[in-house]
């Protein structure tokens, strides 16, 4: 009897290794890769449940009664799938690793609960199992897994746990006529020479080429100071007279394998570098979740090529896409400087947001001088999903209880809906539209305006107003009253004494046709005492016509600058073709300078002797504008006082009046 | 039994602590049990409002009794996983109880995760608190090795069908869960076979709900020796609370009728009770005859006392239905003698009652009472009530099978992808599938003839794709518009899976659902649903954040809830394919098509299951709140489908919930699309007018009587639906809108005066 020891290399695994890789190892991905072997045809495995469903139902029948059968290492619970619901078996399971029988505990068969009288582990058997005996002890590739010097006290463990006229089978490697270390599988594998283990005192039946891969051990105590060895022809091995049979037999059939191990070594020892078996092994639990992995990866690509050709329309602008994006910044703006610097101050507008457009700077200046809180969204671009929940974070942190929408854009309407749902029906929402029918030739004014209307007859909005008269002849939906638009409040009221008239004139308006531009240019440079005309606009001068000689082009103007440019001007213009409420004129009242505009139709603030005077019948037309811009400067060389009181007066009227309306609309 | 067992009784109330039926039982069962030494660990769930010390408690019932308590979910608790997994409570349906209840699943799973299995929980059918519990077992996420059991009280749903008191949706949606976890429950313990079998026929239960109720007579007196028989017979007591199931009604009646016959019988009816101070109280006081109203008289009296009082009277439970009534039997072993209701279950045959043995029965009336009182007066003495408390069932070790096994195969299972022009949303809800931790799947995609350039564009570039690449996806394209019912249909005639999961274009699911729910539905054959609850969601890096805006949470198979609300389900379910050879959705119906079909499914008296933690994810859409029905076609719809029910209803379905619909909850009654006529221009002239005739009321008066006798004999005594003046402007209006330059005319006239 040759005994080889296993190889002691640095590198080679020992035993607490091996029971810590044991211990390590996941029963669920375990569980995969023995389902991938079993898929990938290793008839062995089908072959050992029949096997070893036999020699139960045999020892079984055998005994009369009820078998206590324990799975000493019962690992995911692979044999206790089918032995739990044999028939007169009674199925316990043991292990060491609580890692590996995690997915018996979960999904446990039925022949195992409750699961606290079957299931028992921890790191040593006896105080798992406690006073518990029983008939049939089985392993399978448990003692493989262990080096030689484990297995004589694993076998006396098992022997304290059988109860008189039990029996121990091991289902482990084929017979060998020497221990000897196979391979690196699971970090190590042995093949055993069980004999060697094996005292006086027992019964050993071999069952050998039962199982292409396994041999059976059958060990039953003879209560007799020798040991007997039999072979087992068959499963029904208690239905005839055992074979006897001596070491040397067993060791000659353990040659064949012996051979193949030999032969496997001097292949891996010829094909250096070896292939690393680690490798080997997650190779094949990576071809376990190969067919699934491959399925999914169809779906998810198709989900991804569908994602690009959305990206790639730009007509599908709410598109999101289905890669996880870099959280992007949250670019609304809510009570930003520019919006809250000159609003005017009023309590009751403490809960009110007003909702207008970033980009909208007309709009949004106008809204942005009114009291209550601002949020800017953007209108160019979809909203982000951050930004609504930012929007409705902040309006739900000022307790607003009225929202008013400044315009309409499709982010402003999905705001709102989602504002509505989340903060409740008992938030007011409102629609301010600051448009004419003059620019309906646009479709996004037309449009924009028929949807307010939809909105405010299905009672979403709870009124809709307008900054044009009489707007509510083209619909009964829209507020009959005009709503005023304020000037800004400045922190430092423009001087109250008059200043007269010091030649300079400002035009910030671009060039266009609505706008008037040229008609106001060459009336105003008509007017001799105007020396200099400010325009913020590049326009085409001919030499030809003299007046453009008049102009100084400024370059883009800020609410900052054109604010210091309307503290140095004494008049502006802003005759334009068609109106609701021009900004430039609500900020030079502020400024105390005034502005010459076409005629609004306030209502009762058109009889005001101020307005009068400002307002032009005819702004198509430049003797009548350069008229009525002499009649101002005419008064302010002559009387400045009078324009001047007339101003503030009027502006006083018209900021108690708008402010008045405003409230009477939001119904505050 | 040598094993030591352990068991947690989950309660709100718990004597000598606080008052209450369930907290006294619960106390004898725990000193029954101690004082016989059983090796069962006792651990005690409260909720998180009940604040008791473990050592008073301990104290009280003489041994160690382990002490938890539920965690409030008022705020997010990550280390329990509610933090946007599960919903928080105020999304929990239509009831608070649904809140509790997960507050106990959450506490108990908590547990479980730090190591005590329990072998038995046992919670109280009031209030259905092991709803979340039971739908955690038997979806197999956890507590598979313990039995969870329901001991029956009484469910509130009993007691308000004896009271009709404020019928609301929030009582239906207590019914159904109170229904739903009797229903399910692993084992039902009653004390009475007569209240079980009152149970099963209230709820509509199959027979063989039965099978799975233990009866158990409960220790329901402990330390009292019982026989000590009196029998002096003096007073008249009536125990119970003032509350109409209790009938102190029929007592006041009875009493008064007995005391004029017998002019000889000089005690009291006395209520041992305290005064509530109740409108029904003093309904109860006002039926006390004037000459006799000395005699009635409250006095409660507790201890040794009470025992007295009890021991030398009749005493009178008059109640509609009881399940057990501790007082009587401590009345019996004071040496009472009870008189009681026999048509009350815990009073009738096949309890320890026997009439004229251990006590006077009567039938129910008034009449019946009087005489019952005379008998038990003149006659001569009964002999006590026996009883003997059973071993309860937590003491014995047998095992029923309810844990699931290994599901040994992994079935087919067809995704069904409706979509019409929502293909912008497509590959986030085919993304969503192809996550799914299931590996077996197949997925059709149903196009109902869509017009959007994009889905046209996308559906091509699927089926290419699939013809280079292919995988387990179909897609079925409606050559006309069908609508959601009949694609739905069509694809589930197309599909080969054991499983069918809709799914909307827009919408996504969990991917790690169809496993679970598979899972469940293959080892519980009794379920045929498993339903998700869902999270709406704006933007699809919501989900992985678990960031959601809004949750709608479902109860699974409610049929009379769900006549009202959808709590069944979303759309998106998974269901068993064979449901289909049974049912379909209806073509008929252009919204509600799910409701619908889950309502026929449920009435069939199949089950569901519904998940605690959110798996479905709704996308909201700026038109998916457009859509959403307004209130008129929410009736038409509603309408429609009851009409289609199959007749007659079964017996699990009470009827009483449709009174309910009244007290919808105010953000139902006006949804945010509520359709508002604009106001005719004709009714405010009219009510302008009417406002200055009231300025003379001879006038207005007159006015009003002679316009109502006009009125057509087809719309007198309807409701008055409108202003009558009103109708006068629009028969105006009618009259006038022939005559068009007229009305124009009178129009302009009445606008410009209606400005000054």
């Amino acid at each position: 009897m040759i005994e080889i020891p296993p190889p002691s290399s640095p590198s080679s695994p020992d035993a607490d290794s091996s029971q810590d890789y044991w211990r390590r190892m996941s029963g669920h991905a375990y569980r995969q890769l023995i389902e991938g072997r079993e898929g990938s045809g290793q008839e062995g495995y089908r072959r050992q449940e029949e096997v070893i469903s036999g020699l139960v139902t045999g020892e079984q029948r055998r005994r009369g009664h009820e078998l206590a059968l324990l799975e000493f290492g019962c690992g995911f619970g692979r044999h206790a799938s089918y032995l739990a619901s044999l028939e007169k078996v009674a199925y316990h399971g043991y292990d060491f690793s609580e890692e590996m029988v995690t997915p018996l505990r979960q999904q446990p068969p039925q022949g195992m609960l409750p699961l606290g009288d079957h299931l028992f582990v921890g790191p040593d058997a006896g105080a798992s199992l406690g006073e518990r005996l029983f008939d049939f002890i089985l392993t399978v590739s448990v003692l493989i897994h262990n080096p030689p010097q484990r297995i004589r006290p694993l076998l006396e463990d098992m022997a304290r746990l059988l109860r008189p006229g039990g029996c121990i089978c091991l289902v482990e490697n084929k017979l060998v006529p020497f221990t000897v270390y196979e391979n690196n599988w699971h970090q190590g594998c042995w093949l055993h020479r069980y004999l060697d283990s094996i005292g006086e005192g027992w019964d050993v039946h071999v069952g050998h080429d039962l199982i292409s891969t396994h041999d059976v051990y059958l060990l039953r105590p003879n209560e007799q100071p020798r040991r007997r060895l039999f072979l087992l022809g068959d499963l029904t091995y208690g239905d005839h007279e055992p074979q006897p049979t001596s070491e040397a037999t067993l060791d000659q059939l353990g040659i064949a394998k012996a051979r193949a191990w030999a032969a496997s070594v001097e292949g891996s020892l010829r094909d250096q570098p070896a292939q690393d078996l680690k490798t080997i092994e997650a190779e094949e639990l990576l071809r376990a979740e190969r067919d699934q992995l491959k399925r999914r990866q169809n779906l998810l690509s198709l989900a991804q090529e569908l994602a690009a050709i959305r990206a790639a329309r730009p007509e599908e602008r709410r598109a999101t896409s289905i890669a996880p994006q870099a959280a992007s910044a949250v670019s609304i703006e809510f009570d930003a400087a520019s919006d809250s610097h000159w609003a005017h101050q009023d309590p009751r507008f403490s809960r009110v947001v007003h909702v207008m457009h970033q980009e909208w700077h007309g709009i949004r200046a106008a809204a942005g001088y009114l009291p209550g809180h601002k949020l800017a969204i953007p209108a160019n671009r979809s909203i982000r999903p951050g930004e609504v929940k930012e929007a409705i974070d902040r309006c739900g942190a000022v307790m607003a209880r009225t929202v008013v929408l400044h315009g309409w854009s499709n982010n402003a309407d999905e705001l709102l809906h989602l504002m509505r749902r989340t903060l409740g029906p008992s938030t007011r929402i409102f629609a301010i539209w600051l448009g004419t029918t003059a620019q309906f030739h646009h479709d996004i004014e037309q449009d924009g305006l028929a949807r307010l209307i939809d909105l405010r007859r299905r009672g979403f909005l709870e009124g809709l107003g307008a900054v044009k008269p009489d707007l509510h002849v083209l619909s009964s939906a829209i507020d009959r009253e005009v709503i005023l638009s304020l000037p800004p409040r400045l922190s430092e009221t423009p001087a109250e004494t008059p200043r007269g008239f010091g030649g300079k004139a400002v035009i910030p308006m671009p060039v266009d046709w609505r706008k008037n531009f040229y008609t106001t240019l060459f009336a105003t440079s008509a007017v001799a005492e105007v020396r200099t005309i400010f325009v913020t606009a590049d326009f085409k001068r001919h030499p030809e016509f003299e007046g453009s000689k008049k102009a100084v082009h400024l370059p883009f103007l800020d609410r900052w600058k054109l604010f210091r440019l309307l503290g140095e001007v004494d008049v502006a213009l802003n005759t334009s073709l068609s109106e609701c409420q021009p900004m430039v004129a609500l900020e030079a009242l502020a400024f105390g300078v005034p502005c010459l505009t076409g005629q609004l139709g306030l209502g009762d603030l058109d009889r005001h002797p101020y307005q009068q005077k400002v307002q032009v019948a005819r702004v198509d037309s430049l003797g009548a504008v350069r008229d009525a811009l002499q009649q101002v400067v005419d008064l302010l060389q002559r009387s400045p006082a009078e324009l001047t009181g007339e101003l503030n007066d009027y502006r006083t009227a018209y900021c108690a009046r708008g402010l008045q309306r405003l409230g009477e609309f939001l119904r505050l | 039994m040598n094993r030591l067992r352990k068991v947690c009784l989950v309660t709100g109330e718990l004597y000598p602590f606080t008052g209450g039926g369930i907290g006294r039982l619960i106390h004898n069962l725990l000193r029954h049990s101690i004082d016989r030494a059983t090796p069962v660990e006792f651990h005690l769930l409260l909720p998180h409002q009940l604040q008791l010390r473990e050592e008073a408690i301990s104290a009280a019932c003489g041994r160690k009794v382990i002490l938890h308590r539920a965690r409030s979910l008022d705020r997010p608790q990550p280390d329990i996983g509610f933090d946007g997994t599960y919903p928080p409570p105020w999304a929990l349906s239509s009831t608070p109880w649904h809140g509790q209840s997960m507050e106990f699943m959450l506490r108990l799973k908590d547990l479980a995760g730090r190591g005590t299995r329990f072998d038995v929980i046992e919670f109280p059918d009031y209030q259905g608190w092991a709803f979340c519990t039971l739908q955690e077992k038997h979806l197999g996420r956890a507590f598979l090795d313990t039995e969870i059991a329901v001991r029956i009280h009484s469910t509130a749903g009993i007691i308000e069908n004896f009271e009709r008191r404020h019928l609301s949706v929030e009582q239906l949606g207590g019914f159904e869960l109170e229904r739903k976890a009797l229903l399910d429950a692993d084992r039902i313990v009653a004390h009475l076979r007569p209240i079980a079998e009152f149970n099963c026929r209230f709820y509509g239960f199959p027979s063989s709900w039965l099978e799975r109720v233990s009866i158990e007579f409960p220790p329901v007196v402990v330390g009292q020796q019982h026989g000590a028989a009196g029998n002096f017979r003096r007073q008249l007591v009536f125990g119970g609370k003032i509350q109409p199931i209790k009938r102190p009604d029929l007592f006041v009646r009875g009493a008064a009728l007995f005391m004029k016959r017998c002019p000889d019988f000089a005690g009291q009816a006395i209520f041992a009770t305290p005064p509530a101070e109740s409108v029904y109280e003093r309904e109860t006081m006002a039926l006390i005859p004037k000459d006799l109203s000395k005699r009635f008289v409250f006095l409660d009296v507790q201890g040794a006392e009470r025992d007295r009082l009890l021991g030398e009277s009749l005493v009178v439970v008059p109640s509609d239905h009881e399940s057990l009534n501790l007082m009587v039997y401590e009345a019996c072993g004071a040496g009472g003698t009870p008189v009681l209701n026999g048509t009350c279950p815990a009073f009738g045959a096949d309890t320890p009652f026997l009439d004229e043995v251990n006590c006077h029965k009567f039938d129910g009336s008034c009449d019946g009472l009087a005489k019952a009182l005379e008998k038990a007066w003149r006659g001569k003495a009964i002999t006590p009530v026996e009883w003997k408390p059973d071993s309860p069932y937590w003491e014995s070790s047998e095992e029923r099978g309810f844990a699931p096994t290994i599901a040994k195969s992994e079935p087919l299972v067809s995704v069904i992808i409706t979509n019409y022009n929502l293909a912008l949303h497509l590959p986030e809800a085919i993304a969503s599938v192809a996550a799914s931790s299931y590996p077996n799947l197949e997925t059709i995609i149903v196009d109902d003839a869509s017009t959007a350039p994009l889905d046209r564009l996308f559906l091509d570039e699927i089926e290419r794709n699939q013809a280079q690449h292919p995988t387990n996806l179909r897609v079925l394209r409606n050559e006309v518009n069908l609508g959601l019912a009949s694609s739905r249909n069509l694809a589930i005639q197309e599909a080969k899976g054991r499983y069918v999961l809709p799914l909307d274009a827009d919408d996504c699911i969990n991917p790690g659902f169809i496993e679970l729910a598979v899972r469940a539905l293959e080892n519980r054959a009794e379920y045929d649903i498993v339903v998700p609850t869902a999270a709406y969601f704006l933007g699809d890096e919501d989900i992985p954040e678990l960031r959601f805006c809004d949750y709608a949470t479902f109860l699974g198979d409610v049929p009379s809830l769900g006549l009202l609300e959808n709590r069944f389900s979303c759309a998106t379910s998974m269901m068993r394919r064979s449901l289909f050879e049974r049912f379909s959705y209806n073509q008929m119906l252009s919204s509600y098509e799910d409701w619908d079909l889950y309502l026929r499914v449920a009435l069939d008296g199949r089950r569901f299951l519904v998940t605690n933690d959110v798996h479905f994810y709704y996308r909201l859409r700026k038109n998916s709140m457009v859509r959403s029905v307004p209130p008129q076609r929410h009736a038409e719809l509603l309408a429609r489908i009851y009409e289609a029910l199959p007749r007659p209803l079964p017996p699990s379905v009470h009827l009483f919930g449709l009174a309910a619909a009244r007290s919808l909850p105010s953000h139902l009654a006006s949804a945010v699309t509520q359709d508002i006529e604009p106001r005719p221009f004709r009714h405010e002239i009219i009510d302008g007018a009417n406002s200055l005739l009231k300025l003379m009321p001879g006038v207005h008066q007159v006015l009003r009587r002679t316009m109502a006798l006009t009125r057509g004999a087809a719309t007198r005594g309807k409701p008055e639906a409108r202003p009558l003046r009103h109708e006068l402007a629009d028969s105006l209006n009618a009259a006038l809108t022939p005559v068009a330059p007229l009305k124009r005319a009178l129009k302009r006239v009445l606008l410009s005066q209606s400005r000054r």
